[in-house]
Protein backbone atom coordinates (compact mmCIF):
# COMPACT_ATOMS: atom_id res chain seq x y z
CA UNK A 1 0.00 0.00 0.00
CA UNK A 2 2.85 2.83 1.03
CA UNK A 3 5.03 1.17 -1.44
CA UNK A 4 2.21 1.68 -4.34
CA UNK A 5 1.03 5.12 -2.93
CA UNK A 6 5.02 6.37 -3.15
CA UNK A 7 5.03 5.22 -6.86
CA UNK A 8 2.46 7.43 -7.75
CA UNK A 9 3.33 10.20 -5.95
CA UNK A 10 6.92 9.94 -7.87
CA UNK A 11 5.10 8.77 -11.27
CA UNK A 12 3.89 12.16 -11.44
CA UNK A 13 6.41 14.40 -12.09
CA UNK A 14 8.45 11.61 -13.38
CA UNK A 15 6.24 10.97 -16.37
CA UNK A 16 5.75 14.60 -17.12
CA UNK A 17 9.01 15.31 -17.04
CA UNK A 18 9.65 12.18 -19.74
CA UNK A 19 6.87 13.66 -21.54
CA UNK A 20 8.45 16.92 -21.72
CA UNK A 21 11.66 15.79 -22.42
CA UNK A 22 10.31 13.84 -25.55
CA UNK A 23 8.13 16.72 -26.58
CA UNK A 24 11.29 19.14 -26.72
CA UNK A 25 13.31 16.80 -28.44
CA UNK A 26 10.06 16.20 -30.89
CA UNK A 27 10.04 19.83 -31.47
CA UNK A 28 13.67 20.25 -32.06
CA UNK A 29 13.86 17.67 -34.81
CA UNK A 30 10.86 19.42 -36.07
CA UNK A 31 12.60 22.58 -35.73
CA UNK A 32 15.28 21.38 -38.39
CA UNK A 33 12.54 21.58 -40.89
CA UNK A 34 11.89 25.33 -40.26
CA UNK A 35 10.80 27.12 -42.96
CA UNK A 36 11.04 30.37 -44.00
CA UNK A 37 8.63 32.15 -47.39
CA UNK A 38 9.53 35.16 -48.57
CA UNK A 39 6.31 36.36 -50.53
CA UNK A 40 8.01 38.47 -53.63
CA UNK A 41 5.82 42.01 -54.61
CA UNK A 42 3.61 41.05 -56.50
CA UNK A 43 5.63 43.47 -60.01
CA UNK A 44 8.37 41.58 -59.99
CA UNK A 45 9.66 39.93 -62.83
CA UNK A 46 10.51 35.94 -62.25
CA UNK A 47 14.60 37.38 -63.79
CA UNK A 48 14.08 39.66 -60.70
CA UNK A 49 12.69 36.91 -57.92
CA UNK A 50 15.59 34.73 -59.17
CA UNK A 51 18.35 37.12 -58.44
CA UNK A 52 16.71 37.68 -55.44
CA UNK A 53 17.12 33.78 -54.46
CA UNK A 54 21.03 33.62 -56.00
CA UNK A 55 21.79 36.29 -53.37
CA UNK A 56 19.88 34.88 -50.14
CA UNK A 57 21.41 31.27 -51.17
CA UNK A 58 24.78 32.85 -50.21
CA UNK A 59 23.62 34.20 -46.93
CA UNK A 60 25.14 32.52 -44.38
CA UNK A 61 22.48 31.82 -42.28
CA UNK A 62 21.09 30.18 -45.13
CA UNK A 63 20.98 26.72 -46.77
CA UNK A 64 18.99 26.68 -49.51
CA UNK A 65 16.89 29.65 -51.06
CA UNK A 66 14.49 28.60 -54.03
CA UNK A 67 12.28 30.47 -56.21
CA UNK A 68 8.91 29.06 -56.81
CA UNK A 69 7.38 31.62 -59.29
CA UNK A 70 3.83 32.45 -59.43
CA UNK A 71 3.18 29.89 -62.55
CA UNK A 72 5.24 26.92 -60.89
CA UNK A 73 3.06 27.97 -57.69
CA UNK A 74 -0.32 27.85 -59.47
CA UNK A 75 0.90 24.59 -61.33
CA UNK A 76 2.02 23.44 -57.55
CA UNK A 77 -1.65 24.13 -56.06
CA UNK A 78 -3.38 22.51 -59.15
CA UNK A 79 -1.61 19.37 -58.64
CA UNK A 80 -1.74 18.78 -54.66
CA UNK A 81 -5.39 20.86 -53.93
CA UNK A 82 -8.49 19.68 -55.10
CA UNK A 83 -9.19 23.36 -55.91
CA UNK A 84 -7.98 22.34 -59.54
CA UNK A 85 -11.59 23.22 -61.54
CA UNK A 86 -12.13 25.97 -59.64
CA UNK A 87 -8.73 27.78 -60.67
CA UNK A 88 -9.00 27.00 -63.92
CA UNK A 89 -12.42 29.06 -63.76
CA UNK A 90 -9.74 31.81 -63.21
CA UNK A 91 -8.48 34.10 -65.91
CA UNK A 92 -5.40 35.67 -63.95
CA UNK A 93 -2.91 33.84 -61.94
CA UNK A 94 -3.52 35.51 -58.09
CA UNK A 95 -0.17 34.15 -56.51
CA UNK A 96 2.73 35.41 -55.59
CA UNK A 97 6.44 34.21 -56.05
CA UNK A 98 7.64 32.73 -53.21
CA UNK A 99 11.53 32.16 -52.44
CA UNK A 100 10.76 29.27 -50.33
CA UNK A 101 14.19 29.51 -47.52
CA UNK A 102 15.41 26.58 -45.60
CA UNK A 103 18.07 28.29 -42.87
CA UNK A 104 20.93 26.06 -42.00
CA UNK A 105 20.01 23.87 -38.92
CA UNK A 106 22.72 25.79 -37.06
CA UNK A 107 20.47 28.68 -36.45
CA UNK A 108 18.19 27.63 -33.62
CA UNK A 109 18.49 30.55 -30.84
CA UNK A 110 14.63 32.22 -31.86
CA UNK A 111 16.60 35.88 -31.45
CA UNK A 112 19.06 34.72 -34.29
CA UNK A 113 15.79 33.38 -36.33
CA UNK A 114 14.35 36.88 -35.35
CA UNK A 115 17.22 38.76 -36.63
CA UNK A 116 17.23 36.82 -40.40
CA UNK A 117 13.67 37.82 -40.33
CA UNK A 118 14.62 41.17 -39.46
CA UNK A 119 17.14 41.22 -42.76
CA UNK A 120 14.88 39.50 -45.28
CA UNK A 121 11.69 42.25 -44.48
CA UNK A 122 14.34 44.95 -44.82
CA UNK A 123 14.96 43.66 -48.45
CA UNK A 124 13.28 46.04 -50.86
CA UNK A 125 11.79 42.91 -52.85
CA UNK A 126 10.22 41.55 -50.18
CA UNK A 127 5.94 42.05 -49.79
CA UNK A 128 5.98 40.05 -46.31
CA UNK A 129 7.87 37.14 -45.11
CA UNK A 130 6.51 34.48 -42.66
CA UNK A 131 8.03 32.14 -40.45
CA UNK A 132 5.83 28.39 -41.22
CA UNK A 133 6.69 27.17 -37.70
CA UNK A 134 6.19 30.57 -35.38
CA UNK A 135 4.01 28.73 -33.32
CA UNK A 136 7.71 26.00 -32.69
CA UNK A 137 8.54 28.80 -30.50
CA UNK A 138 5.82 29.48 -28.02
CA UNK A 139 5.44 25.57 -27.18
CA UNK A 140 9.27 25.92 -26.93
CA UNK A 141 8.87 28.85 -24.30
CA UNK A 142 5.92 26.63 -22.83
CA UNK A 143 7.98 23.57 -22.57
CA UNK A 144 10.70 25.97 -20.77
CA UNK A 145 7.93 26.84 -17.95
CA UNK A 146 6.57 23.64 -17.66
CA UNK A 147 9.84 22.00 -17.38
CA UNK A 148 10.36 24.77 -14.36
CA UNK A 149 6.84 23.20 -12.95
CA UNK A 150 8.39 19.73 -12.73
CA UNK A 151 10.68 20.70 -10.41
CA UNK A 152 8.14 22.50 -7.83
CA UNK A 153 5.97 19.69 -8.06
CA UNK A 154 8.82 17.02 -7.75
CA UNK A 155 9.60 18.93 -4.23
CA UNK A 156 5.98 18.86 -3.33
CA UNK A 157 5.73 15.14 -4.07
CA UNK A 158 8.88 14.10 -2.55
CA UNK A 159 7.64 15.86 0.84
CA UNK A 160 4.30 13.58 0.41
CA UNK A 161 6.65 10.97 0.26
CA UNK A 162 8.34 11.78 3.19
CA UNK A 163 5.07 11.48 4.67
CA UNK A 164 3.65 8.76 3.40
CA UNK A 165 7.16 7.01 4.75
CA UNK A 166 6.68 8.99 8.19
CA UNK A 167 3.21 8.25 8.57
CA UNK A 168 3.77 3.88 7.55
CA UNK A 169 6.76 4.26 9.94
CA UNK A 170 4.72 5.72 12.66
CA UNK A 171 1.80 3.49 12.86
CA UNK A 172 4.68 0.93 12.77
CA UNK A 173 6.24 2.07 15.98
CA UNK A 174 2.96 2.50 17.68
CA UNK A 175 2.18 -1.52 16.96
CA UNK A 176 5.35 -2.20 18.51
CA UNK A 177 5.29 0.31 21.21
CA UNK A 178 5.92 -2.58 24.13
CA UNK A 179 9.11 -3.99 22.48
CA UNK A 180 10.41 -0.78 22.16
CA UNK A 181 9.84 -0.15 25.61
CA UNK A 182 11.19 -3.47 26.69
CA UNK A 183 14.35 -2.70 24.32
CA UNK A 184 15.03 -0.08 26.06
CA UNK A 185 14.84 -1.42 29.67
CA UNK A 186 17.17 -4.08 29.01
CA UNK A 187 19.96 -1.76 27.52
CA UNK A 188 19.11 -1.17 23.74
CA UNK A 189 20.50 2.36 21.89
CA UNK A 190 18.49 4.18 20.01
CA UNK A 191 20.13 3.25 16.62
CA UNK A 192 19.71 0.00 17.38
CA UNK A 193 16.25 0.54 17.76
CA UNK A 194 15.69 2.76 14.99
CA UNK A 195 18.04 0.33 12.65
CA UNK A 196 15.14 -1.85 11.68
CA UNK A 197 13.03 1.34 10.69
CA UNK A 198 15.36 2.95 8.68
CA UNK A 199 15.97 -0.74 6.88
CA UNK A 200 11.99 -0.53 6.32
CA UNK A 201 12.18 3.12 5.18
CA UNK A 202 14.94 1.86 2.47
CA UNK A 203 12.40 -0.70 1.38
CA UNK A 204 9.75 1.61 0.94
CA UNK A 205 11.84 4.03 -1.06
CA UNK A 206 13.59 1.58 -2.97
CA UNK A 207 10.44 -0.35 -4.37
CA UNK A 208 7.83 2.76 -4.43
CA UNK A 209 10.97 3.93 -6.75
CA UNK A 210 11.24 1.04 -8.86
CA UNK A 211 7.47 0.58 -8.86
CA UNK A 212 7.29 4.42 -10.08
CA UNK A 213 10.17 3.26 -12.84
CA UNK A 214 8.06 0.58 -14.28
CA UNK A 215 4.71 3.03 -14.27
CA UNK A 216 6.50 5.23 -16.38
CA UNK A 217 8.16 3.13 -18.40
CA UNK A 218 4.31 1.38 -19.08
CA UNK A 219 3.21 5.07 -19.94
CA UNK A 220 5.97 5.44 -22.20
CA UNK A 221 5.61 2.12 -24.06
CA UNK A 222 1.35 2.80 -24.42
CA UNK A 223 2.27 5.88 -26.49
CA UNK A 224 5.30 4.86 -28.29
CA UNK A 225 2.67 3.59 -30.81
CA UNK A 226 0.71 6.98 -31.33
CA UNK A 227 3.91 9.16 -31.13
CA UNK A 228 6.13 7.24 -33.92
CA UNK A 229 2.33 7.86 -36.72
CA UNK A 230 2.74 11.49 -35.75
CA UNK A 231 6.53 11.72 -36.21
CA UNK A 232 5.96 9.74 -39.33
CA UNK A 233 3.02 12.65 -39.93
CA UNK A 234 6.03 14.78 -39.82
CA UNK A 235 8.72 13.28 -42.18
CA UNK A 236 10.49 13.48 -38.48
CA UNK A 237 13.62 10.89 -37.53
CA UNK A 238 12.34 10.93 -34.29
CA UNK A 239 11.87 8.04 -31.56
CA UNK A 240 10.48 8.30 -28.36
CA UNK A 241 13.53 8.03 -25.45
CA UNK A 242 12.78 6.35 -22.25
CA UNK A 243 14.46 7.52 -18.44
CA UNK A 244 17.73 6.95 -19.20
CA UNK A 245 20.52 5.25 -17.05
CA UNK A 246 20.87 8.30 -14.97
CA UNK A 247 17.59 9.52 -14.70
CA UNK A 248 16.57 6.11 -13.28
CA UNK A 249 19.14 6.25 -11.10
CA UNK A 250 18.08 9.21 -9.96
CA UNK A 251 14.26 8.73 -9.18
CA UNK A 252 15.26 5.36 -7.55
CA UNK A 253 18.25 7.02 -5.64
CA UNK A 254 15.72 10.17 -4.38
CA UNK A 255 13.44 7.37 -3.71
CA UNK A 256 15.15 5.57 -1.04
CA UNK A 257 16.61 8.74 0.01
CA UNK A 258 13.28 9.93 1.05
CA UNK A 259 12.49 7.11 2.92
CA UNK A 260 15.16 6.64 5.16
CA UNK A 261 14.68 10.36 6.12
CA UNK A 262 11.31 10.09 6.33
CA UNK A 263 11.61 6.94 8.90
CA UNK A 264 14.93 8.65 10.79
CA UNK A 265 13.09 11.85 11.51
CA UNK A 266 9.57 9.91 12.66
CA UNK A 267 11.58 7.26 14.97
CA UNK A 268 14.02 10.34 15.89
CA UNK A 269 11.05 12.12 17.19
CA UNK A 270 8.76 9.05 18.76
CA UNK A 271 11.86 7.41 20.47
CA UNK A 272 11.99 10.17 22.85
CA UNK A 273 8.31 10.10 23.91
CA UNK A 274 8.86 6.02 23.98
CA UNK A 275 11.14 6.06 27.00
CA UNK A 276 10.95 3.83 29.63
CA UNK A 277 8.92 5.42 32.64
CA UNK B 1 29.01 -2.29 44.43
CA UNK B 2 25.70 -0.04 44.79
CA UNK B 3 25.86 2.84 46.68
CA UNK B 4 22.75 5.68 47.99
CA UNK B 5 24.04 8.36 49.69
CA UNK B 6 21.38 10.74 50.14
CA UNK B 7 18.89 10.34 47.53
CA UNK B 8 15.89 12.31 47.03
CA UNK B 9 13.43 12.42 44.44
CA UNK B 10 10.66 14.47 43.77
CA UNK B 11 7.45 14.03 41.61
CA UNK B 12 6.33 17.48 40.60
CA UNK B 13 2.29 15.83 41.39
CA UNK B 14 3.12 13.69 44.16
CA UNK B 15 5.76 15.62 46.17
CA UNK B 16 8.83 14.19 47.96
CA UNK B 17 9.03 10.23 47.09
CA UNK B 18 12.43 9.57 48.36
CA UNK B 19 13.89 11.65 51.09
CA UNK B 20 17.92 11.35 52.00
CA UNK B 21 17.95 7.54 51.71
CA UNK B 22 21.31 6.05 52.46
CA UNK B 23 21.90 2.20 51.98
CA UNK B 24 24.95 0.20 50.46
CA UNK B 25 24.82 -3.22 48.70
CA UNK B 26 28.09 -5.14 48.65
CA UNK B 27 29.03 -7.68 45.45
CA UNK B 28 27.38 -11.23 46.15
CA UNK B 29 24.34 -9.99 48.46
CA UNK B 30 20.92 -10.68 48.64
CA UNK B 31 18.51 -7.61 49.52
CA UNK B 32 14.87 -7.31 50.06
CA UNK B 33 13.57 -3.99 49.65
CA UNK B 34 10.30 -3.86 51.47
CA UNK B 35 7.52 -1.08 52.77
CA UNK B 36 3.27 -0.51 51.87
CA UNK B 37 2.13 0.33 48.48
CA UNK B 38 3.51 3.71 47.73
CA UNK B 39 6.69 3.75 50.07
CA UNK B 40 8.69 4.20 47.48
CA UNK B 41 10.16 0.84 46.59
CA UNK B 42 9.11 1.08 42.63
CA UNK B 43 10.80 4.68 42.82
CA UNK B 44 14.13 3.38 44.53
CA UNK B 45 14.84 0.91 42.49
CA UNK B 46 13.71 2.68 38.75
CA UNK B 47 16.86 5.37 40.32
CA UNK B 48 19.38 2.28 39.35
CA UNK B 49 18.88 2.15 35.68
CA UNK B 50 18.02 5.81 35.08
CA UNK B 51 14.41 5.26 34.34
CA UNK B 52 14.30 8.21 36.55
CA UNK B 53 16.91 10.28 37.75
CA UNK B 54 17.30 11.64 41.64
CA UNK B 55 16.86 15.21 42.39
CA UNK B 56 19.73 15.55 45.15
CA UNK B 57 21.93 12.52 46.54
CA UNK B 58 24.94 10.56 44.67
CA UNK B 59 24.46 6.89 43.42
CA UNK B 60 27.34 5.03 43.00
CA UNK B 61 27.25 1.65 41.05
CA UNK B 62 30.45 0.31 40.50
CA UNK B 63 32.22 3.49 42.41
CA UNK B 64 30.58 5.22 38.92
CA UNK B 65 28.29 8.36 39.69
CA UNK B 66 25.27 7.02 37.94
CA UNK B 67 22.99 9.96 38.61
CA UNK B 68 25.34 11.82 36.54
CA UNK B 69 25.65 9.97 33.55
CA UNK B 70 24.69 11.36 29.86
CA UNK B 71 21.76 9.77 27.84
CA UNK B 72 23.73 8.14 25.60
CA UNK B 73 25.52 6.05 28.34
CA UNK B 74 22.44 4.76 30.01
CA UNK B 75 22.18 1.75 27.37
CA UNK B 76 25.51 0.25 28.46
CA UNK B 77 24.95 0.97 31.95
CA UNK B 78 21.20 -0.99 31.68
CA UNK B 79 23.53 -3.88 30.30
CA UNK B 80 25.07 -3.88 32.93
CA UNK B 81 21.60 -4.63 35.04
CA UNK B 82 19.42 -7.31 34.85
CA UNK B 83 15.33 -6.64 35.06
CA UNK B 84 12.58 -8.49 36.59
CA UNK B 85 9.30 -7.17 36.45
CA UNK B 86 6.17 -7.51 38.25
CA UNK B 87 4.09 -7.67 34.80
CA UNK B 88 6.86 -9.83 33.52
CA UNK B 89 7.27 -7.80 30.04
CA UNK B 90 7.66 -9.99 27.28
CA UNK B 91 6.96 -9.95 23.96
CA UNK B 92 4.13 -11.84 23.11
CA UNK B 93 5.17 -12.31 19.19
CA UNK B 94 8.31 -14.02 20.06
CA UNK B 95 9.03 -16.98 21.38
CA UNK B 96 10.34 -17.90 24.63
CA UNK B 97 13.97 -18.84 23.22
CA UNK B 98 13.82 -15.64 21.23
CA UNK B 99 12.79 -13.32 24.45
CA UNK B 100 15.28 -14.37 26.39
CA UNK B 101 17.78 -13.98 23.53
CA UNK B 102 16.88 -10.40 23.48
CA UNK B 103 19.62 -8.86 25.65
CA UNK B 104 22.11 -10.69 23.47
CA UNK B 105 21.22 -9.45 20.34
CA UNK B 106 21.04 -5.82 22.06
CA UNK B 107 24.61 -6.61 23.10
CA UNK B 108 25.63 -8.28 19.52
CA UNK B 109 26.39 -11.41 20.19
CA UNK B 110 27.03 -14.34 17.54
CA UNK B 111 24.28 -16.78 17.13
CA UNK B 112 26.46 -19.55 18.46
CA UNK B 113 27.36 -17.55 21.71
CA UNK B 114 23.75 -16.90 22.38
CA UNK B 115 21.96 -19.81 21.77
CA UNK B 116 24.23 -21.12 23.95
CA UNK B 117 23.45 -18.70 26.62
CA UNK B 118 19.90 -18.82 26.03
CA UNK B 119 19.46 -22.80 26.67
CA UNK B 120 21.85 -22.30 29.70
CA UNK B 121 19.37 -19.68 30.96
CA UNK B 122 16.29 -21.60 30.09
CA UNK B 123 18.04 -24.74 31.96
CA UNK B 124 18.79 -22.58 35.16
CA UNK B 125 14.71 -21.51 35.02
CA UNK B 126 13.40 -25.34 34.42
CA UNK B 127 12.11 -24.23 30.78
CA UNK B 128 14.39 -25.88 28.43
CA UNK B 129 11.91 -27.57 26.76
CA UNK B 130 9.93 -24.83 26.49
CA UNK B 131 11.94 -22.79 24.18
CA UNK B 132 9.60 -22.64 20.96
CA UNK B 133 6.46 -21.90 23.19
CA UNK B 134 4.91 -18.48 23.07
CA UNK B 135 4.57 -16.67 26.26
CA UNK B 136 0.92 -16.52 26.20
CA UNK B 137 1.43 -20.23 26.08
CA UNK B 138 2.64 -20.66 29.49
CA UNK B 139 1.43 -20.16 33.26
CA UNK B 140 2.24 -17.20 35.14
CA UNK B 141 4.78 -19.22 36.72
CA UNK B 142 6.17 -20.20 33.95
CA UNK B 143 5.96 -16.26 32.22
CA UNK B 144 8.23 -15.21 35.26
CA UNK B 145 10.80 -17.87 34.69
CA UNK B 146 10.97 -16.36 31.24
CA UNK B 147 11.72 -12.95 32.66
CA UNK B 148 13.82 -14.12 34.46
CA UNK B 149 15.61 -16.48 32.41
CA UNK B 150 15.90 -12.88 30.18
CA UNK B 151 17.41 -10.79 33.32
CA UNK B 152 20.25 -13.37 33.75
CA UNK B 153 21.15 -14.57 30.41
CA UNK B 154 24.03 -11.64 29.86
CA UNK B 155 25.19 -12.15 33.00
CA UNK B 156 24.84 -8.92 34.94
CA UNK B 157 26.57 -8.16 37.88
CA UNK B 158 22.83 -7.00 39.75
CA UNK B 159 19.55 -8.00 39.20
CA UNK B 160 17.03 -5.43 40.34
CA UNK B 161 12.86 -7.18 40.27
CA UNK B 162 10.52 -5.15 41.24
CA UNK B 163 7.45 -7.27 43.46
CA UNK B 164 8.81 -10.08 41.12
CA UNK B 165 6.10 -12.01 42.80
CA UNK B 166 2.81 -9.85 42.86
CA UNK B 167 1.02 -11.73 40.17
CA UNK B 168 1.79 -14.93 41.68
CA UNK B 169 0.34 -17.49 43.74
CA UNK B 170 2.15 -18.13 47.37
CA UNK B 171 3.16 -21.83 45.92
CA UNK B 172 4.70 -20.34 42.73
CA UNK B 173 6.18 -17.15 44.72
CA UNK B 174 8.08 -19.76 46.46
CA UNK B 175 9.72 -21.03 44.07
CA UNK B 176 10.66 -17.96 42.49
CA UNK B 177 11.64 -16.85 45.54
CA UNK B 178 14.18 -20.36 45.85
CA UNK B 179 15.02 -19.59 42.37
CA UNK B 180 16.92 -16.18 43.25
CA UNK B 181 18.90 -17.82 46.63
CA UNK B 182 20.05 -20.41 44.13
CA UNK B 183 21.28 -17.90 42.20
CA UNK B 184 22.56 -16.01 45.18
CA UNK B 185 24.29 -18.92 46.15
CA UNK B 186 26.44 -19.19 43.17
CA UNK B 187 27.77 -14.96 43.65
CA UNK B 188 24.57 -13.37 42.01
CA UNK B 189 24.05 -10.00 43.55
CA UNK B 190 20.05 -9.19 43.77
CA UNK B 191 17.88 -6.41 45.14
CA UNK B 192 14.44 -7.81 45.41
CA UNK B 193 11.38 -5.03 46.36
CA UNK B 194 8.00 -7.04 47.88
CA UNK B 195 5.56 -6.28 50.08
CA UNK B 196 5.17 -9.67 50.96
CA UNK B 197 6.82 -9.71 54.40
CA UNK B 198 5.36 -13.86 54.73
CA UNK B 199 7.91 -14.70 51.78
CA UNK B 200 10.53 -12.63 53.16
CA UNK B 201 10.32 -14.17 56.29
CA UNK B 202 11.77 -17.35 54.99
CA UNK B 203 15.44 -16.27 54.27
CA UNK B 204 17.45 -14.87 56.08
CA UNK B 205 18.46 -11.81 54.23
CA UNK B 206 19.12 -8.09 54.55
CA UNK B 207 16.28 -6.52 54.48
CA UNK B 208 15.58 -2.89 53.31
CA UNK B 209 12.43 -1.17 55.00
CA UNK B 210 10.93 2.02 53.01
CA UNK B 211 7.86 3.79 55.16
CA UNK B 212 7.23 6.99 52.94
CA UNK B 213 10.42 7.41 51.23
CA UNK B 214 12.45 7.47 54.12
CA UNK B 215 14.65 4.31 55.02
CA UNK B 216 13.80 2.58 58.44
CA UNK B 217 15.57 -0.16 58.39
CA UNK B 218 18.35 -2.36 57.60
CA UNK B 219 20.48 0.79 55.95
N1 LIG C 1 5.80 8.83 37.52
C1 LIG C 1 5.26 9.29 38.68
N2 LIG C 1 4.78 10.54 38.73
C2 LIG C 1 4.25 11.02 39.86
N3 LIG C 1 4.16 10.32 40.98
C3 LIG C 1 4.62 9.07 41.01
C4 LIG C 1 5.20 8.48 39.85
N4 LIG C 1 5.59 7.21 40.14
C5 LIG C 1 5.26 7.03 41.45
N5 LIG C 1 4.68 8.13 41.96
C6 LIG C 1 4.24 8.29 43.35
O1 LIG C 1 5.32 8.03 44.18
C7 LIG C 1 4.93 7.32 45.32
C8 LIG C 1 5.76 6.07 45.45
O2 LIG C 1 5.42 5.17 44.41
P1 LIG C 1 6.19 3.81 44.15
O3 LIG C 1 7.62 4.07 44.11
O4 LIG C 1 5.55 3.16 42.99
O5 LIG C 1 5.85 3.00 45.48
P2 LIG C 1 5.82 1.43 45.73
O6 LIG C 1 6.52 0.77 44.62
O7 LIG C 1 6.53 1.27 47.03
O8 LIG C 1 4.41 1.04 45.82
C9 LIG C 1 3.43 7.07 45.17
O9 LIG C 1 2.75 8.01 45.94
C10 LIG C 1 3.17 7.28 43.72
O10 LIG C 1 1.88 7.82 43.53
MG1 LIG D 1 5.83 -0.65 43.23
Amino acid sequence: MTVLVIAIALTIPASFHVFIKNAQQASSTLEATNQISLFLKPELTNEAGGKVAETLNKHPQIAVAELVTKEAGLQQLKSYSGFGDALQALDFNPLPAVVGIKPKDSLTRPDEVEKLLGELRALPETDFVQLDTEWMHKLHAILTIAQRSVVVFSVLLSLGVLFIVGNTIRLELQNRREEIVVAKLIGATDRFIRRPFLYAGFWYGFLGGTLAWLLVSFFLLFLRGPSRHLAELYGSPYALSFLSLSETELLIGASVLLGIIGAWIVVSYHLRELDPT
Amino acid sequence: MLQFINVSKRYSDSGEVLSNVCFQLEKGEMAFLTGHSGAGKSTLLKLIPVIERPNRGQILFEGKPINRISKRQVPYLRRQLGLIFQDYRLLHDRTVFDNVALPLLIAGFSQQETARRVRAALDKVGLLRKEKRFPLALSGGEQQRVGIARAIVHKPSLILADEPTGNLDPGLSAEIMDLFKEFNQVGVTLLIASHNLDLISRFACRTLKLQQGQLVEGG
